[in-house]
């Protein structure tokens, strides 16, 4: 009945990850994704954080736990998430930022459940191409950067001075 | 040392707004409930800035590098993951920039379990709205704003007081508040110090001030709040930050209550 994780270290970074009571940045590795595969233990739908527990095995074979922080009860029940959205054991995919302490903590993005269904909200509506951001979410974000090209290409604006170098 | 921040705050806003000149002898109106992208995501109105770069970690130096990234036309095929991650690197070290030597070495030890919003101590001044919506309701001698994250609410006196003498530092602080053209200026002082977030462990000093400035977007769609901290142990430099929150009237705020089952989750393990 347990799961697996595995850590995965990724080149990409977050924006400004959005979070209820602290930035994201000073408890997690944002440049880091981790994937934790396991068993709900327990749902909480609690302030400050939502909190998923969840015992996965790890690559010894022991059973570890996990807990996962998400949004704060707010921003998820705006979004559609209710107390029920996640029940004792269920199987789930857990994909998100790992501890910077190396605890078994991890800040979700997605929650993938046996069924396929992928729970967004966890982390950033602010976050570009990751996948805390659903695809009709994404394409929305592309669409309004796609528009805001085509206007200033329409209006012949140039380039303010002294660009910054891209990457 | 005051009164040239004060100074420097009202030269910003001028540039902020273009509004303040022409409505110099009215108060402005910044009632109602303001919201960032987290609270309705899908709102119409958001453009791709307020994703890339709105809330309390925005400095107005990344906002600022974030705008000549998207106006070059260099930067048009490059995907928004790609720009999101150069604004968040140079956010980042603009931050530590600004710290003293001593702050940088005093936050490094922080883990996050040291965090005391772990224990449901609310976070600081620094994050008091937490990008959740806040609400602002006017009266002739004081603001009050209403914060949804941890239904804390603070008083801002517009009645020409002065700061209260030898208050003790609190949560909020004290804060006084004035009109100038469109803005309200909000000066707060007796901050308690607290984790700011900024950085790692990176705390405020009971030296630490701020500055706010809250006015209304040309077409008073929005909430611009500009904040500048201002702490000579912490920071070098005062450090702005900028949020443009959308008005949004059918929001309801909600009750914000930490549980203790969240506390529970941070407990050390036996």
């Amino acid at each position: 009945m347990t799961g697996r994780y595995s850590l995965a270290l990724l080149l990409m970074v977050l924006a400004w990850p959005v979070f209820a009571h602290h930035n994201a940045a000073s408890h997690y590795q944002l440049d880091k994704s981790i994937t934790v595969e396991g068993v709900v233990t327990s749902f909480r739908m609690v302030n400050p954080h939502v909190l998923v527990y969840l015992d996965a095995k790890s690559p010894s074979g022991d059973i570890q736990h996990w807990i996962a922080e998400g949004n704060s009860v707010g921003v998820l029940e705006r979004v559609g998430w209710k107390a029920d959205s996640l029940k004792s054991g269920e199987k789930v995919k857990i994909v998100g930022r790992p501890s910077r302490d190396g605890s078994n903590l991890v800040l979700w993005t997605t929650i993938t459940k046996e069924n396929g269904t992928i729970l967004y909200g966890g982390v950033a509506v602010s976050a570009f191409g990751e996948e805390g951001v659903s695809p009709e979410e994404h394409q929305r974000l592309e669409d309004l950067r796609k528009r805001q090209i085509e206007e200033r290409s329409q209006s012949g604006q140039q380039p303010p001075p002294g660009s910054p170098p891209q990457k | 040392m005051p009164y040239a921040i004060r100074t420097a705050v009202l030269v910003g806003a001028s540039c902020l707004t273009m509004a303040g000149a022409t409505e110099a002898q009215s108060t402005p109106n910044l009632e109602g409930i303001w919201i960032l992208p987290q609270t309705a995501p899908a709102d119409p109105r958001w453009q791709i800035e307020d994703f890339l770069c709105n809330g309390a970690f925005c400095s107005v130096a990344a906002i600022d590098y974030m705008k000549r990234l998207l106006a070059d036309p260099a930067n048009d095929v490059r995907t928004l993951k790609d720009i999101s991650g150069q604004i968040s690197v140079y956010g980042r070290n603009y931050v530590k920039s600004l710290f003293t030597a001593a702050e940088l070495e005093a936050s490094k030890g922080f883990e996050q379990r040291d965090d005391p919003v772990n224990k449901c101590v609310p976070s600081g001044f620094n994050f008091a709205d937490a990008s959740l919506p806040i609400k602002i309701t006017q009266f002739k001698d004081r603001v009050l704003i209403h914060y949804e994250f941890w239904s804390s609410e603070r008083v801002v006196y517009t009645d020409g007081r002065d700061h209260r003498a030898n208050i003790a530092a609190s949560r909020l602080g004290d804060s006084i508040g004035w009109y100038d053209g469109s803005s309200l200026i909000v000066e707060t002082v007796a901050i308690a110090p607290h984790l700011t977030y900024w950085a790692d462990g990176a705390r405020s000093s009971i030296k630490a001030r701020a500055y706010e400035r809250y006015s209304r977007s040309e077409d008073g769609s929005r909430l611009i709040v500009e904040k500048t901290l201002v702490d000579p142990v912490m920071l070098r430099r005062p450090l702005t930050s900028r949020e443009s929150r959308l008005s949004a009237p059918n929001v309801q705020i909600m009750q914000f209550q930490c549980d203790t089952r969240y506390v529970e989750g941070f407990l050390p393990k036996q």
